[in-house]
């Protein structure tokens, strides 16, 4: 974790890489948790091992959209924090951004959940997640050599990934 | 041998598991992004890929819509590849109970990844009960992947449990059962789709034939029976 100084002035984000990436890394986990997809493009800092970042991320996104669920000025339900949802139901999280990136998160009825961290000048990432899902429906989930459940070794889902996020805005 | 037919029904169904009652070949339509992708693979052309408006929200599509925009294969060969698959898992198996037991286990690993299509290409989002998820699958799933359309009727008091109607079923065009297979359940794979992919979204069913229209009844009928919801739990043990 890097702490910058006591100052007001939040550091001035990260230009574009010349790799002509616009995003970070992706993740997409299931709904056990199993990290089916990681993809990174352009991560100068990496603090943790792969299995704790993984883990991580997932537990970040779980108690998030817990929190945000449970906050919901909205919502007639008196829930507990912590009570499990089914996946899908309540409000969810759809972004957060900080000084230095924005993550996009989507997930699907059936567990299914995307990450994309880009810069933090992205705008409304939802229609480019969902036409990610849909990328994984077609090379993923129709691929008959792959196992649901399992971690994706497609080539031809990460080549038409890397074609989608370089056109990214 | 089992096995490679389950790899090939697999490919072949996930592959194409729309169908249309015509007598043309299967045809791509173009305002489809997939099918995009897909004849630009195969043409090896590079696909213009401009983004589409990312400010706008797309509401849930009807299932005549997505029928409509998605790649089609010809009806009479579905039916035909179907009905080898069936003859020769009796060959195969020669017990009827096996036969009926693995065809629903076939349509369940269907069912596990068909689901995503579905949400994919429709748009639903979470129905609120299990109402509105019986009516999603009779009339945009059903629409959407057989291209005919389902009725729910037969609710319970307390809304677990329905009755999913087809009147039209293209796996059984040509189709008769003869005397020695007699306790088959022909469209088996239709109960083990249901139950996959509505597993997936935490629901556990139990889905039977009420009615079969080879066993002389006027009408195909399902039962869907919801046995619980599963919510989401945190899936690591300790907070390592």
């Amino acid at each position: 974790m890097q702490f910058f100084g006591g100052s007001d002035i939040s550091p001035s984000p990260p230009a574009p890489t010349a790799s002509g990436h616009n995003a970070h890394m992706m993740y997409m986990f299931n709904r056990n948790g199993v990290c089916l997809f990681y993809r990174e493009w352009n991560r100068p800092l990496r603090t943790l091992n792969p299995q704790q970042d993984h883990k991580l991320m997932f537990g970040l996104l779980f108690s998030l959209k817990s929190l945000t669920a449970k906050m919901d000025p909205t919502s007639a339900e008196k829930g507990n924090l912590g009570v499990p949802q089914l996946p899908g139901q309540g409000c969810s999280f759809h972004s957060f951004r900080t000084n230095t990136y924005k993550l996009s998160f989507m997930e699907s009825p059936s567990g299914i959940k995307i990450i994309l961290v880009t810069h933090p000048r992205t705008g409304d990432l939802r229609e480019a997640l969902k036409y990610i899902y849909n990328l994984y429906v077609e090379y993923v989930a129709k691929n008959p050599v792959y196992a649901p459940g399992t971690p994706i070794k497609c080539e031809l889902f990460n080549t038409n990934l890397d074609q989608y996020v370089r056109s990214i805005s | 041998m089992g096995r490679c037919i389950r790899l090939v029904l697999l490919a072949l169904v996930s592959a194409c598991l729309s169908s249309r009652r015509s007598q043309s070949r299967t045809s791509f339509s173009s305002d489809n992004r997939s099918a995009d992708l897909i004849s630009a693979q195969l043409t090896g052309t590079k696909l213009d890929l401009q983004s589409r408006p990312m400010s706008r929200v797309v509401g849930p599509r009807s299932g005549d819509a997505i029928f409509a925009s998605v790649e089609r294969v010809n009806a009479e060969l579905f039916t035909l590849t179907y009905g080898a698959i069936v003859r020769q898992l009796l060959t195969d198996l020669e017990e009827v109970d096996e036969v009926n037991k693995q065809l629903d286990q076939m349509g369940y690993n269907i069912g596990i990844r068909l689901i995503d299509e579905f949400l994919a290409k429709s748009n639903v989002t979470r129905c609120v009960d299990f109402r509105e998820t019986a009516e999603v699958i009779a009339k945009v799933g059903f629409k959407m992947f057989l291209g005919v359309t389902a009725s729910v009727t037969n609710w319970d008091a307390d809304g677990t449990c329905c009755s999913i109607v087809l009147e039209d079923n293209p796996l059984v065009d040509f189709v008769e059962l003869p005397d020695t297979c007699q306790g088959l359940y022909y469209c088996n794979i239709l109960s083990g789709v249901i139950r996959g992919a509505l597993e997936m979204v935490s629901m556990k069913t139990e889905v039977t034939w009420l009615r079969d229209m080879l066993r002389g009844d006027d009408i195909f009928e399902l039962q869907v029976k919801l046995l619980k919801q599963v919510p989401e739990e945190y899936p690591y043990k300790d907070d390592e």
